[in-house]
């Protein structure tokens, strides 16, 4: 997703402006002119200058507001991106309930799935690289890895 | 020197290392062979797994990785012409050019070959220089170290491709980001939204993870690019088959490109692709026959090659001596080594010598592996090739999930990731290099601590920052390499209107 350069510099503007503001309302160091609020500030300020050069240069140049890479016209790709984006996020949320060998198996099967790789063969890969890679960091690594409701059992 | 020499040997030649070096090399070398997947991602990927093992081998199998995915980088590129990395795009015309003359064992020869010299020589200088530096910046300040940590942001931003503006807008919000979590000079809280998980600010691993891995997975799933056909090899046996000649008669192209790739990989901020770019243009420069440049030469490929894994080890010099990084894969490095507690700096020549001479003789070991291992993967390349990137990306999401939470055991981990790659994606997509916002977030603390340290120094004016003269004179380069594009473009224009 391309945006015009003018609308970054417009979201760089209205960002700096808030860094600048909320980082004003940190308290300075005691005897001293600066604070935590010095450094953010200084980027702050910066941003929004690069907002301004970055958005005159975008009305220089013209051009649609937005732009989608031919891919994003797909629908099955998209539902690859998107398996990819909310999964790991549901993933994420649900981590230590429903365990890295389940939740991870559940999520690859889903991304080869969208991608065109249905077989029988691609599931047993998934499933058998997550539980591969769950063995290899928590036994070997001792990394802990939630197990879920397999706690115990791997 | 010759001491710390002797105390790094015991720690370098165990079977352990050698296990270490073996298993990293083979990761580099498939994950730097199958086009698109870089070193750095190679890199970032193995970092939840160095964060389980002891300092030395955990630096080692970065080091070998990186060293070995750059080398692979140009077997795809001269058999399927797409470039493993951005380093082997500089000659990717006159590797597929030999492909097309038939000639294609030959040129990974001269590419496995040069490789290894280059690497060779730049971990040599490393180990010279970098401890010589090390005592010269015992006596730097947070003046110093300022100007320093601003001269490599500047080059980052500068030396890199695209926009300028955008790049500084991409070091900006890593700076930010770097910001998150309580200040380290009053200790108050910043940005963290009244999340406790963010106090000890945003975790540099996953934030590397999902910023170099998530955009390229997601650009996989959209774009599913399909395979290449790929060129035969031939028999690697016959790769080395008159490049002894070649190469001799290439003495100075192999030494200059070498000089170069150190020189450019010493400078903050510019790392391998850079060196092999400008070591290309250089040879090309100084060549009594030009118009063969990406028609096939192979002097031209003897020198960037060898400059692409000279910077490799050049980079490590700002790394380990003022622990600022030279390119994305040090940046990583440095994350890996304050993990560890071998804080990068002077000081840690004195107090951990013996293990920093160990990380140089692993660079040394790992560009002499990258002849003999080289020639296997290119034997097994042909099979490597076959592998689509859509097949593996699935792999490549359990494994950064599995590694961003690792860190901290915390499925914050995996949301950092998760968002910094969205976010990283959308930056790439608008023309945003994400280099930059990966050294900020690594240099930010350091950027900010020295900045703080002396302006507090100086009672608030910023003119104490010019007291002394190796910072003044930091100041000018730093001056220097913000005024050099300006004068460019200037000229630029004003030969567009006289045109």
């Amino acid at each position: 997703m391309k945006l015009h350069d003018s609308v970054i510099g417009g979201l760089l503007i209205c960002f700096g402006l808030w860094v600048v503001w909320t980082s004003s309302s940190f308290p300075k160091l005691t005897g001293q002119p600066i604070g935590p609020g010095t450094f953010p500030v200084i980027l702050g300020v910066a941003t929004v200058l690069g907002g301004i050069g970055i958005g005159v240069q975008g009305l220089r140049n013209g051009g649609p507001l937005m732009q989608l890479a031919s891919g994003w016209r797909s629908a099955e790709r998209i539902a690859s991106a998107m398996v990819l984006i909310i999964g790991t996020a549901l993933l994420a949320m649900n981590f230590e309930t429903i365990g890295f060998p389940i939740g991870g198996s559940i999520l690859l099967i889903a991304l080869f799935a969208t991608s065109g790789k249905r077989h029988p063969v691609w599931i047993g890969l998934a499933v058998g690289f997550i539980f591969m890679l769950h063995i290899l960091l928590s036994g070997v690594l001792q990394v802990p890895l939630p197990a879920g409701p397999l706690k115990g059992l791997i | 020197m010759l001491t710390h020499i002797a105390d790094a040997l015991p720690l370098v030649l165990t079977w352990h290392m050698a296990a270490v070096i073996l298993a990293s090399s083979a990761f580099g070398l498939f994950v730097g062979a199958v086009p698109g997947l870089s070193a750095t991602m190679a890199t970032a990927m193995l970092v939840p797994i160095t964060f389980f093992m002891d300092p030395v081998p955990a630096i080692a199998a970065i080091v070998t990785t990186a060293a070995m995915a750059i080398f692979a980088s140009d077997i795809p590129a001269a058999l399927v012409r797409i470039p493993g990395t951005a380093a082997s795009a500089a000659y990717i015309g006159d590797l597929n050019a030999l492909m097309r003359k038939g000639q294609v064992t030959r040129a990974l020869g001269i590419s496995v070959t040069a490789s290894a010299i280059g690497g060779i020589f730049g971990s040599l200088v490393l180990m010279v220089a970098a401890p010589q530096l090390a005592i010269i910046s015992l006596n730097f300040t947070s003046d110093e170290y300022f100007f320093l940590a601003l001269l490599g942001l500047s080059a980052a931003v500068m030396l890199g491709t695209g926009s300028i503006l955008k790049s500084l807008m991409s070091l900006a919000f890593g700076l930010m980001i770097a910001s998150i979590g309580m200040d380290t000079t009053s200790g108050y809280p910043r940005y963290t939204f009244g999340m406790t998980s963010l106090l000890d600010g945003v975790a540099f691993v996953p934030a590397l993870i999902g910023m170099f891995a998530i955009p390229e997975l997601i650009r996989t799933f959209v774009n599913r690019d399909v395979v290449a056909p790929v060129a035969p090899v031939g028999n690697p046996l016959r790769m080395f088959t008159g490049v002894g000649r070649l190469l001799w008669r290439s003495k100075v192209n192999l030494l200059r490109g070498s000089g170069i790739g150190t020189i450019i990989g010493i400078l903050p901020g510019a790392g391998s692709d850079i060196g092999s770019w400008i070591s290309y243009a250089v040879s090309k420069r100084f060549s009594k026959t030009p118009e063969e440049y990406g028609k096939g030469s192979q002097t031209g490929l003897v020198e960037a090659c060898a400059a692409n894994n000279s910077a490799l080890s050049g980079a490590y010099v700002p790394a380990m001596v003022f622990g600022i990084p030279g390119d994305s894969i040090t940046a990583i490095v440095i994350g890996v080594l304050y993990v560890k507690g071998l804080n990068p700096g002077p000081m840690v020549f004195l107090t951990s010598g013996d293990m920093i001479m160990a990380i140089f003789l692993v660079f040394l070991i790992a560009n002499l592996l990258i002849v003999p291992l080289g020639l296997l993967a290119i034997a097994l390349s042909s099979q490597v090739l076959r592998v689509s990137k859509l097949t593996l990306a699935p792999l490549i999401l359990g494994f950064c999930i599995a590694g961003s939470y690792s860190i901290d055991s915390s499925a914050s981990g995996i949301v950092i990731m998760l968002v910094l790659g969205v976010f990283a994606y959308l930056m790439e997509e608008n023309g945003f290099p994400v280099a930059p916002a990966i050294l900020g977030i690594v240099m930010g603390l350091l950027v900010e601590r020295n900045f703080v340290t002396s302006l507090i120094k100086a009672d608030g004016s910023i003119l104490g920052f010019f007291d002394r003269p190796i910072a003044v004179g930091l100041a000018c380069l730093v001056l220097v390499v913000w005024i050099t594009p300006v004068v460019l473009w200037w000229n630029r224009r004003r030969a567009r209107v006289s045109a």
